[in-house]
């Protein structure tokens, strides 16, 4: 007998813990280009978004 | 005089034959089609072993493996060892650089395992258990080591299938994918132009990013340590700069000999008796719906983001969010330049790609928190 409660719980919170593992390392890589593009000053902000 | 010497000739039933046939295709895709001939070539041989009668290299006596192939599958394979290696060789051979200079493309990634979960419950629908259903679901994912770490850890029975299936949909992407990203596309947005040159990435963010990122992952998610934690070390050893030696043995051969191992071993684990049953080829026919269904996902989450992006952004780079690197973003790359020869989005489409990877990692590392 599948449980389906179980299996609903499973779905929804892998799908979104795989969302919220990806977005917090997005939001720390776009942290970290701001930072380092802020001390070498080579980019700025719109560089990170891939204007080169 | 002659003994208990026995030809194979009489043992042959049709099964075998079915088997060739599919090992052939095999290897006829690998060779004269050059699809994926690392994978294909090995995978149809070790299938083709296997099929022929008294060879006896799949052979287990008591559940103890007698046969050489049937040895380096139970110790090497389906005891999670060649999995995470791989994930090491892996690590480095990839390049963050693009998913550092647009780290949005994180996203896609995250979007393209919508199929792993379709399928769990699809899988569900049609009997099988939650455990089972977890593993063929992460087909969908189409990262083959991953595949097999879950099921052989949730549903080691069902291990052969997965990892074939999983593995021929890695190889078969460029089949499989365009009719589904046509489908949800318009010949417009995938001729949508992308700048070529992402930003210059800096050797201290590379040097930062495995680091930070396995802290961050292990954390959240410790089941997935054994194949982030590889993929990020081999990474490591990649840019650092003091380890070129270490980098290139696992790129190199390191990773054609777990090739060499896994390849023949997962074609080996198909013998026709176990191969021709209505549920392993459910599980082919679910593992290319799981396949499907995570790159639609991966392209609708890209026509969102084209929506509201002020950048314009190609939605047929969401289809990489699979983790099939870089099978995935050559087939983006491939329709990019279809639709519009100036289009360069092979680049763009490795920032989903190696998310993709992450992804399926920690849906694996997920499930296995939650089941194992």
């Amino acid at each position: 007998m599948v449980d389906w409660g179980f299996a609903v719980q499973i779905a929804m919170f892998g799908f979104l813990t795989v969302f919220v593992v990806l977005g917090i390392l997005f939001f720390i890589l776009w942290f970290l280009g701001l930072i380092i593009c802020k001390i070498t000053g080579k980019q700025n902000n719109k560089g990170i978004k891939g204007s080169g | 005089m002659m003994g208990a010497f026995q030809t194979g000739f009489g043992s042959i039933y049709w099964g075998h034959l079915v088997m060739w046939l599919i090992a052939f295709a095999f290897i006829y895709l690998g060779i004269a089609r050059k699809n994926e001939p690392l994978l294909l070539v090995p995978i149809g041989f070790g299938m083709l072993l296997v099929n022929l009668p008294l060879g006896g290299l799949f052979e287990y006596a008591g559940g103890i493996p007698e046969g050489l192939l049937a040895k380096i599958f139970t110790y090497l394979i389906a005891g999670e060892i060649v999995p995470p290696l791989i994930f090491l060789c892996l690590g480095a051979m990839t390049d963050f650089g693009s998913l550092i200079a647009n780290p949005k493309t994180f996203l896609l990634g995250a979007a393209a395992q919508f199929g792993v979960y379709f399928v769990l419950f699809i899988a569900l629908l049609f009997g099988f258990s939650i455990n089972e259903a977890c593993a063929i679901g992460i087909i969908g994912g189409a990262d083959g080591p991953t595949s097999i770490y879950l099921s052989a850890e949730l549903a080691p029975h069902l291990l052969g299938p997965i990892a074939i299936a999983a593995y021929s949909y890695m190889a078969l992407a460029p089949i499989i994918q365009p009719p589904v990203i046509k489908a949800l596309t318009t010949k417009k947005e995938r001729a949508i132009y992308m700048e070529p040159q992402l930003r210059d990435v800096s050797t201290l963010e590379k040097i930062i990013f495995p680091i930070i990122g396995v802290i961050v992952i292990v954390l959240l998610v410790p089941k997935s340590a054994p194949l982030i934690g590889m993929f990020m070390f081999g990474n490591l050893l990649r840019v650092s700069g003091v380890t070129d030696r270490l980098a290139k043995t696992a790129n190199e051969t390191f990773m054609d000999i777990l090739t060499l191992l896994l390849g023949i071993s997962v074609g080996a684990s198909m013998p026709a008796a176990l191969f021709l049953k209505p549920q392993t080829l459910f599980i082919f026919f679910l593992g290319i719906v799981a396949f499907a269904v995570s790159t639609a996902a991966g392209v609708l989450l890209g026509k969102l983001m084209n929506a509201v992006s002020k950048e314009p952004l190609n939605p047929m780079i969401g289809a990489a969010g699979v983790s099939a690197v870089p099978m995935s973003a050559r087939v983006v790359q491939r329709l990019g330049q279809e639709a519009n020869p100036n289009n360069f989005l092979l680049m763009h489409a490795m920032g989903p790609n190696v998310a993709g990877v992450i992804g399926t990692a920690v849906a694996a590392g997920i499930f296995l928190g939650m089941l194992g």
